[in-house]
């Protein structure tokens, strides 16, 4: 019985990953970003070179990204003291609104504002969320739209790859 | 010419709306199906058709609808996924014939009213798939123009980093368009350039944000309170449309 068990749970478990969207190469220009966080400070993303940098476009309205944020969370404790950071960037709303919301999802990866929408124009985000995972010479590499349960192997493999230099 | 059995149905669903005022009448479609159309007559000279994308359960369109008769505004409803039988999805959309759009914008006209087309969502495809069709034979004739809620009118979903393309009828259809964008969505930040690609094939175009409500604000169970007051402003915000629409028109004129 156990044995048909092992067997029925190892058959499965591809199907698992198989419903997981794969990250989709990306061979376009990097636009900049460089955006305030919550408290102010601005951040560059040419300040994360020789860090593998996951940008992804949110809103507190977006069902799916509420529901990722917790596998964002995880994926960030995971790679806690490898060079990988996590930039969310609010699509638009205000700053009451966010932390509204910061105070009922527990994330501490860092949030930042873009009031005017210029990085969603220069980004090209038509659909939240929109995900993109820069290597560490500062170009993106992956782009996801939609949801994803980011601390899956599939994608930690992907930021491992990155990280370590492999193609 | 075949009958539908979605007809007395529809007419079950729709009993309680009776003191609407209310019609439920079959109009043939092209390839001798017919479709269900609830209309609200009413005694002024502007004629919306709004085209739905529920499977013609669309209580909102209905209220909206009963409330535009006092104004004079007369409304019809056509089920056209219903009469298919097509699931409610963006992809059932892209399979409504222009040609029955075109005959729908045909009887309309023939009413001798000023017709508005009214619809929401990737409903807009198959809508001016069939005002193109429509116009390809109509000659000199014109609908008033169109109201577009949230259109979704991408051909494909723009992948992220990428250049976004419209269908192809964007850049074909020549007329005045109103689009209402709810300010809690993505879509606000490309209102402006579907403005613009609008007007660069001709058509006169107004764009505005609805504040504080997503897309599909009227059609949604789970709406916010603000969704659900702008909700319930839904028959002002038709009628602003085509006021709209017609400055729009005396604009144009020489």
């Amino acid at each position: 019985m156990m044995r048909r068990l092992v067997l029925l749970f190892t058959l499965l478990l591809p199907l698992v990953g198989a419903f997981a969207q794969e990250l989709r190469p990306y061979a376009g220009a990097t636009p900049p970003l460089r955006l305030k966080d919550l408290a102010g400070q601005v951040h560059d993303l040419a300040d994360y070179r020789g860090q593998v940098v996951m940008v992804q476009f949110w809103a507190t309205y977006c069902a799916p990204c509420v529901k990722e944020m917790p596998s964002m969370q995880r994926l960030a404790a995971r790679l806690a003291g490898r060079p990988f950071r996590i930039l969310a960037v609010n699509m638009g709303e205000s700053e009451a609104e966010v932390r509204a919301f910061l105070k009922k999802v527990n994330v501490d990866f860092t949030i930042l504002m873009d009031p005017d929408g210029q990085a969603i124009a220069a980004w090209k985000v038509f659909v939240a969320p929109s995900t993109f995972i820069v290597d560490p010479q500062g170009r993106i590499r992956y782009t996801l739209q939609g949801g994803a349960e980011w601390d899956a192997p599939q994608y930690v493999e992907k930021l491992n790859a990155l990280m370590t230099g492999q193609p | 010419m075949k009958l539908r059995f979605q007809a007395p149905a529809l007419l079950l669903l729709l009993l309680p709306l009776a003191a609407w005022a209310m019609e439920v009448s079959m109009f043939p479609l092209p390839d001798g199906t017919e479709v269900a159309v609830r209309r609200f007559p009413a005694a002024g000279d502007r004629l919306l058709l709004w085209f739905p994308c529920d499977e013609g359960q669309g209580t909102a369109e209905a209220k909206a609808a009963a409330a535009l008769v006092p104004q004079g505004i007369e409304t019809w409803l056509p089920d056209m996924l219903g009469a298919h039988f097509l699931p409610m999805a963006p992809s059932s959309m892209d399979q409504l014939p222009p040609d029955e759009i075109a005959a729908l914008i045909e009887r309309a006209r023939q009413t001798g009213k000023r017709v508005y087309l009214v619809t929401a969502g990737r409903a807009a495809l198959p809508v001016l798939r069939g005002l193109a069709r429509w116009r390809g034979s109509a000659g000199s004739q014109e609908v008033e123009g169109v109201l577009l809620f949230y259109p979704e009118l991408y051909a494909g979903t723009p992948a992220p980093g990428t250049e976004a393309r419209y269908e192809p009828v964007v850049h074909e259809t020549v007329t005045r368009i109103v689009i209402l964008q709810g300010a809690r969505s993505p879509g606000r930040w490309w209102l402006n350039h579907l403005v613009q690609a609008f007007q660069a094939a001709g058509s006169q175009v107004h764009g505005a944000l609805l504040p504080g409500v997503r897309g599909y604000f009227f059609l949604r169970e789970e709406q916010t309170p603000e969704e659900a007051a702008m909700a319930a402003h839904l028959p002002e915000l038709v009628r602003q449309a085509l006021d709209r629409i017609d400055a729009m028109k005396k604009e144009n004129r020489p």
